[in-house]
């Protein structure tokens, strides 16, 4: 039995079968909360612990996979071009919108980890929470945060954003499709994109097109800031 | 293109990307420049949005699974947590309401005044 926890592929395989897993689950549920990259995690950290699996023979064959976040990143320049006409259209407020939203973010972050008392490499680490994964993993290294947290983060800011997002929306009587879209992508990435769609198409895309702005305007406030 | 040229596109895209990091004289992440020069590229029509359709449909379509491993590694830190999860959670919940009531008013007044000055017009 060692000698399958042993090969490069058993990592592999179990990450690969575990994300079939959560995108089945995701897409059976129909809830926010059931995550595909949750569900998948959840399921391998079960493994390694019910079979005692040492994370580093797991590691051996699942590392790899790490170095596509790179062009996973690259790619997104992709999604946001085939909405060009969108981004033409309301340019300057999906400018503003991600200014607003990242200094916001950032000094919320940075204002209530001093009001708690956080030490610094979780504040570095929560910093990013806002912004997709890809570009989360780029600056919580950039800010010496610690990017396994930074995830932790992330998630908990996309399922928040879900829950929060359509009550803020129904209390602050939001109607128009590009502010409810581009206020899903700034604040919750692409969980709150996944609930932007859940509006219309319109809101989808420009919750899209705000994860990519919001990641820019994110990176260039936190180096103008440390 | 074939989708192995569209490899070798992304490859050279990441590279350059770390190219110029390097030339650049304060920090900034590789991986967002090259996604700033892919979208200049695109834009530009230095390259034809269908030549590279397929790669990026599959990266964009599969990208949580890139980030799986990252997740998992978090049992390999959880203990910076101890003792903050509350408060770690609490700052994440407290600044994206803050984050979505601020961007969504500034969006609304951004838009309430292009929408004026077109009237004025």
């Amino acid at each position: 039995m060692n000698t399958i926890y042993t090969s490069p592929f058993f990592g592999l395989s179990l990450t690969l079968i575990a994300y079939s897993i959560g995108k089945y689950v995701s897409k059976r549920v129909k809830i926010s909360i059931a995550n595909e990259m949750l569900v998948a995690s959840l399921f391998i950290i079960s493994i390694l612990l019910l079979f005692k699996i040492p994370f580093d023979s797991y590691m051996k064959g699942a590392y790899g996979l790490q170095f596509m976040i790179v062009p996973a990143t690259i790619a997104l320049s992709y999604g946001v071009y085939i909405e060009i006409s969108y981004v033409k259209k309301y340019f300057i407020p999906i400018l503003v919108g991600s200014i607003v939203g990242s200094a916001v973010s950032i000094g919320s972050v940075l204002l209530l980890s001093r009001l708690f008392d956080l030490p610094q490499v979780l504040e570095a680490s929560l910093i990013p929470k806002s912004v997709t994964t890809a570009i989360a993993i780029e600056l919580s290294e950039l800010l010496q945060g610690t990017p396994s947290i930074t995830i932790m983060a992330v998630l908990f800011t996309g399922f928040t954003g879900i829950v929060v997002g359509p009550i803020i929306v129904r209390l602050t009587r939001i109607k128009d499709p590009v502010i409810i879209g581009l206020s899903f992508g700034i604040s919750s990435h692409a969980i709150g994109t996944a609930k932007a769609f859940e509006y219309g198409e319109v809101e989808g895309a420009m919750s899209g097109i705000a994860i990519f702005f919001t990641g820019i305007m994110s990176v260039i406030i936190s180096l103008i800031i440390f | 293109m074939t989708l192995f040229y569209q490899i070798v596109f992304f490859a050279c895209i990441a590279l350059a990307g770390v190219f110029i990091q390097i030339t650049l004289p304060f920090a900034f992440p590789a991986p967002i420049i090259s996604m700033v020069l892919l979208f200049l590229l695109l834009l530009f029509k230095v390259v034809k949005s269908e030549s590279i359709a397929l790669l990026s449909k599959t990266l964009i379509k599969y990208m949580g699974l890139f980030f799986v491993v990252p997740t998992i590694s978090v049992i390999q830190y959880i203990y910076m947590l101890e003792g903050y999860l509350l408060k770690f959670a609490l700052i994440a919940v407290l600044a994206t309401i803050c984050t979505f009531i601020a961007s969504s008013s500034a969006i609304r007044f951004t838009l309430f005044l292009m929408n004026r000055g077109q009237h004025n017009r």
